[in-house]
């Protein structure tokens, strides 16, 4: 076993464990059964209803979820004193690192793989509509969005306290929800510097992207481009966060 | 590859080390480690002794490459260290700091997996099963770390510093948390170690085991070095004076034994004052006072001589 491996697999049993993992989950299954239930009670846009709470109550679970990982995941290394353990070995600070992230983004994968499959059950024993491949496309940009969310957490607490970097990772979140849409309602009044700054949002950090929820009651909308478009983005956001991590974590003073 | 002489190339030793913290961004930085240099010999076991705040763990940190000293160097083995050699060093952190929701078996699994002559050999179950007998914890073995005892945590921890048979071990404040049995085992255990022809670095508080277990002692004081036993066993203004109350024969003594210049012995009627300008072979110079029947456990404040010895410079070396 490599020391990369073991690092992945030691974060993957500890966030396992974590006390946030079985919560989360079961409140991912009631939101999913609340967003059927909810929908009962509406006269024709049951399934509207559902796919939209159903989804938005996903996505907010596990992006929650994924910033309080992502801002604990060095603390609680740091605290209990495998960080200093590990890092006196052999391992250098990158290996480990990129062992901690992928070990969170398997667990978040987990999570959201999970929470696809009460989905599907969900959908097949209310019969509401046919599964179609796109909506399991539509929960992997949702955890795409998760990975995205918790490197960038990891970046801020290489630099920042836990506290700070949880509150400037929900701010970075709310910034890259809100990008998108602003940039839509801007018109030729918008000065120019917010306009700029709207859409360089819009350009580097842009979580809607990651959003294809409006495809789930129409499918075939969502061409094989525009997934490809729509994950290349995310894999590049997190390729750049966690090189910069990388760059930050090696330089750091472990004091 | 030069042939390393073991006897006289250090395990470990750090040059002219250099390391200043700031607390913020707007206030300047404070000087942690000040210039310190020390050699760590094969073999032996050394303590680097402290208060709080003279720069123990800082150097220990630069030792381990948790932290980048500002200036100067760590030697390993005779050569400038490099990650690799991390691999024969093992490290028991301070207090039980422990990853709390894994199992010790998970835990020592993890940690010979971060050493590469140690993944490469198969299955790790014997050699954790082996450790975890060892330290007492085998009964504990799936039970996860998070409920053990402060005593458990050490013994762990000692589990995890000595695993991947180290060549070095440098232990921080081993015994804090641990019961007198688990004290004892652990000092048996660096014993053992020492035996093996391990070298340790003991960093603690505690003057009577360090005066025990060590052979050599580094007291540091608010980063610099105030005393060392090995470079002329004395810092420049260390002197201590030791009272005693003697039944043998003060003249006898001096008749069999010819004193070296560090101790002074003067006797008022039956009061006999002893003054050791050098730290280093006390221990066998009280041995000898013992055997001519001195009663040298009568000293001032009522400690042995060993630990008031050490206590004396251990508080020289805090002094304001």
């Amino acid at each position: 076993m490599t020391a990369f491996y073991a690092i992945t697999l030691e974060t993957f049993t500890r966030l396992r464990r974590d006390r946030i993992f079985i919560p989360s989950l079961l409140a991912g299954i009631f939101l999913i059964f609340l967003s059927t239930t909810i929908s009962e009670f509406t006269i024709e846009e049951v399934l509207k209803i559902m796919f939209d709470v159903g989804l938005a109550t996903f996505n907010l679970t596990g992006s929650i979820v994924a910033i309080l990982w992502g801002s604990k995941i060095l603390h609680d290394a740091k605290e209990s004193g495998s960080q200093d353990s590990q890092l006196s070995s052999p391992i250098n600070r990158t290996t480990w690192i990129l062992g901690k992230f992928v070990g969170l983004a398997i667990t978040l994968a987990t999570l959201g793989l999970i929470l696809t499959i009460i989905w599907v059950i969900a959908l097949k024993h209310y019969d509401y509509a046919p599964i179609h491949w796109v909506h399991i496309v539509i929960y992997g940009g949702f955890v795409m969005g998760w990975i995205v969310l918790a490197a960038l957490a990891i970046l801020v607490t290489t630099m920042a306290s836990q506290a700070i970097a949880m509150f400037a990772v929900i701010s970075a979140w709310i910034v890259g929800l809100m990008a998108e849409p602003i940039s839509q309602i801007l018109t030729e009044k918008t000065p120019a510097f917010s306009r700029i700054m709207v859409e360089l949002a819009v350009t580097v950090w842009n979580l809607q992207a990651f959003n294809l929820s409006r495809f789930a009651l129409e499918p075939d909308m969502l061409g094989s481009q525009e997934i490809f478009m729509r994950f290349g983005y995310g894999i590049m956001l997190i390729i750049a966060i966690i090189s910069a991590t990388c760059i930050t974590f090696s330089k750091k003073d472990l004091a | 590859m030069a042939k390393i002489d073991r006897a006289i190339t250090p395990m470990i030793e750090v040059r002219d080390l250099r390391k200043s913290f700031s607390k913020d961004l707007f206030k300047e930085k404070q000087d942690s480690v000040k210039g310190l240099s020390m050699k760590f010999m094969p073999g032996t076991c050394t303590g680097l002794m402290g208060h709080n705040g003279a720069g123990k763990s800082t150097t220990i940190r630069i030792m381990l490459g948790l932290l980048k000293p500002d200036q100067g160097e760590v030697w390993f083995q005779g050569h400038s260290i490099q990650a690799t050699d991390r691999a024969k060093i093992g490290y028991m952190p301070e207090a039980s700091k422990l990853a709390d929701k894994l199992t010790p078996y998970e835990i020592l699994k993890t940690h010979l997996n971060l050493f590469p002559h140690k993944a490469k050999k198969g299955d790790p179950t014997p050699l954790i099963d082996e450790a975890l007998k060892t330290v007492g914890l085998w009964d504990a073995k799936n039970k996860q770390a998070r409920h053990f005892s402060k005593g458990m945590g050490r013994r762990l921890s000692w589990a995890q510093a000595t695993i991947h048979d180290p060549e070095l071990i440098i232990l921080d404040e081993p015994f804090a948390g641990m019961d007198p049995l688990g004290r004892l085992k652990l000092q048996t255990w660096i014993n053992d170690l020492k035996d093996r022809g391990k070298t340790v670095i003991l960093c603690t508080h505690e003057i009577t085991s360090a005066f025990e277990l060590c052979d050599d002692f580094y007291i540091l004081k608010k980063g610099t070095l105030a005393f060392s036993s090995k470079e002329g066993q004395k810092s420049s203004t260390y002197e201590l004076t030791l009272d005693a109350h003697v039944t043998g024969d003060l003249d006898s003594f001096k008749g069999k034994c010819s004193l070296p210049p560090w101790i002074s012995i003067e006797q008022e009627s039956k009061r006999t004052t002893l003054t050791f300008s050098e730290a280093s072979h006390i221990k066998s110079w009280v041995t000898a006072l013992n055997s001519e029947g001195w009663d040298i456990h009568s000293f001032r404040k009522g400690h042995p001589v060993s630990r008031l010895e050490l206590s004396e410079i251990f508080d020289h070396g805090g002094e304001q």
